[in-house]
């Protein structure tokens, strides 16, 4: 069995089907963390393997909260009202009162948001951010943009997994970067890197 | 330790656990040899402690702690418990939080709902995990920070690679001034 540079063991088995991806925008969040402070993560996705591995040279708490198979996304589509969903997402998240995180990793999760869920999310996010939270996520640069089913993981800073979401992918509502910042106006956009597939990878900071 | 299991014939009707992970661990508890499998299908409702490694099969509704022992949830066992061992191996389900003070495993077949405090932490490929962990790696390590490819179209080993074009969108903020974990 390997072992990572924190002594965590690394499980050396992944899916043929995984891909990476590059990404020139998450090696600066990496820089900016501090190593001797306590680096509290939340990672909207699935725990995955190499996740793990990389957040293990910090000091730090990671938190998955697993969010893309949650209730929430076909619950958007019914009679619930922003404050309902807001309520649901807050008990689904279900963090201590204390917690405030340093990094929130997006994915392209908040595509999978309406309109009126994502802004349930962004009030049920609000009270865990601190004014230097910093994000990660993908948006898009025009609407007739797809999302893939997949899931993302961390394989190096620069470095991103790909592997195939198993279950049957929901119902995707793709937000611009205009429409993203109002939506989610806990965070301010800082930067974006448009990719080749119409995607936009964007770096956010709190806005509070 | 767990050779020692090994070599006694079980009961025909009892599955054997995993244990190819406590087999090699070096650091197995001295004070003990002997380890406690709670079989398949015993329920146990009450808390847990003792000097020995324990294996369930069955199911458990309390706490256990083992703080100097190896716990193992095999496949079939099922554990509404808070964990605390040395060494906590999950190859079945548990709701609660895991204390692991050397290292806490979460295998393919594992299925976790809680929070987890160790050192070491593997998840491996499959393992279905929700909740938080925390992770000290003891001395402050530099982090892993490498250059992004010269070559935006190389691949990593046989992988298909996604390269980004560097094109800056409209509208995009000024560069902030900023540092993470800075509360």
């Amino acid at each position: 069995m390997n072992t990572g540079i924190a002594g965590v063991a690394l499980t050396p088995v992944e899916p043929a089907t995984s891909r990476t991806q590059q990404s020139l925008l998450f090696p600066s969040l990496v820089k900016k963390i501090k190593p001797e402070r306590r680096l509290s993560v939340l990672e909207i996705g699935p725990a995955l393997p190499e996740t793990i591995e990389f957040f293990s040279q910090f000091k730090c708490r990671l938190h998955f909260a697993a969010m893309y198979t949650d209730p929430v996304l076909q619950m958007q589509s019914g009679e619930y009202t922003e404050a309902e969903l807001a309520e649901h997402i807050s008990q689904t998240l279900n963090f201590s009162k204390d917690t405030r995180f340093d990094l929130c990793l997006f994915w392209d999760f908040l595509n999978y948001l309406d309109d009126k869920a994502l802004r349930a999310f962004n009030t049920a996010i609000r009270p865990f951010l601190h004014k230097s939270t910093r994000a990660h996520a993908f948006t898009v640069r025009t609407l007739n943009t797809s999302f893939s089913n997949q899931q993302y993981g961390i394989a190096e800073a620069h470095m991103f997994s790909i592997r195939p979401r198993t279950g049957k992918q929901a119902r995707t509502t793709p937000h611009t970067q205009a429409i993203l910042v109002n939506l989610l106006s806990s965070f301010d956009i800082d930067q974006g890197m448009l990719l080749p597939d119409g995607r936009l990878e964007v770096l956010m900071t709190a806005s509070l | 330790m767990f050779e020692k299991q090994r070599n006694n014939k079980p009961e025909p009707q009892v599955p054997q656990p995993q244990q190819d992970n406590f087999a090699a661990s070096a650091n197995a508890p001295a004070s003990s040899g002997r380890t406690a499998l709670i079989g398949p299908g015993i329920r146990i409702n009450g808390d847990i402690s003792g000097d020995e490694n324990l294996v369930v099969e069955g199911r458990v509704d309390g706490k256990i702690r083992l703080d100097l022992h190896h716990v193992e949830v095999g496949q079939s066992g099922c554990v509404n418990a808070d964990i605390t061992a040395k060494v906590i191996k999950i190859a079945g389900e548990v709701r609660g939080d895991i204390t692991g003070t050397e290292k806490v495993i979460i295998a393919r077949s594992g299925n976790v709902h809680g929070n987890i405090v160790a050192p070491r932490m593997t998840l491996e490929d499959g393992a279905i995990f929700k909740g938080s962990i925390d992770m000290d790696p003891g001395e402050v390590a530099k982090p892993k920070i490498a250059n992004p490819a010269k070559k935006p179209g190389s691949t990593k080993d046989d992988k298909v690679t996604e390269a980004p074009k560097a094109v800056a969108s409209g509208g995009v903020k000024e560069n902030k001034s900023y540092s993470l974990s800075g509360g």
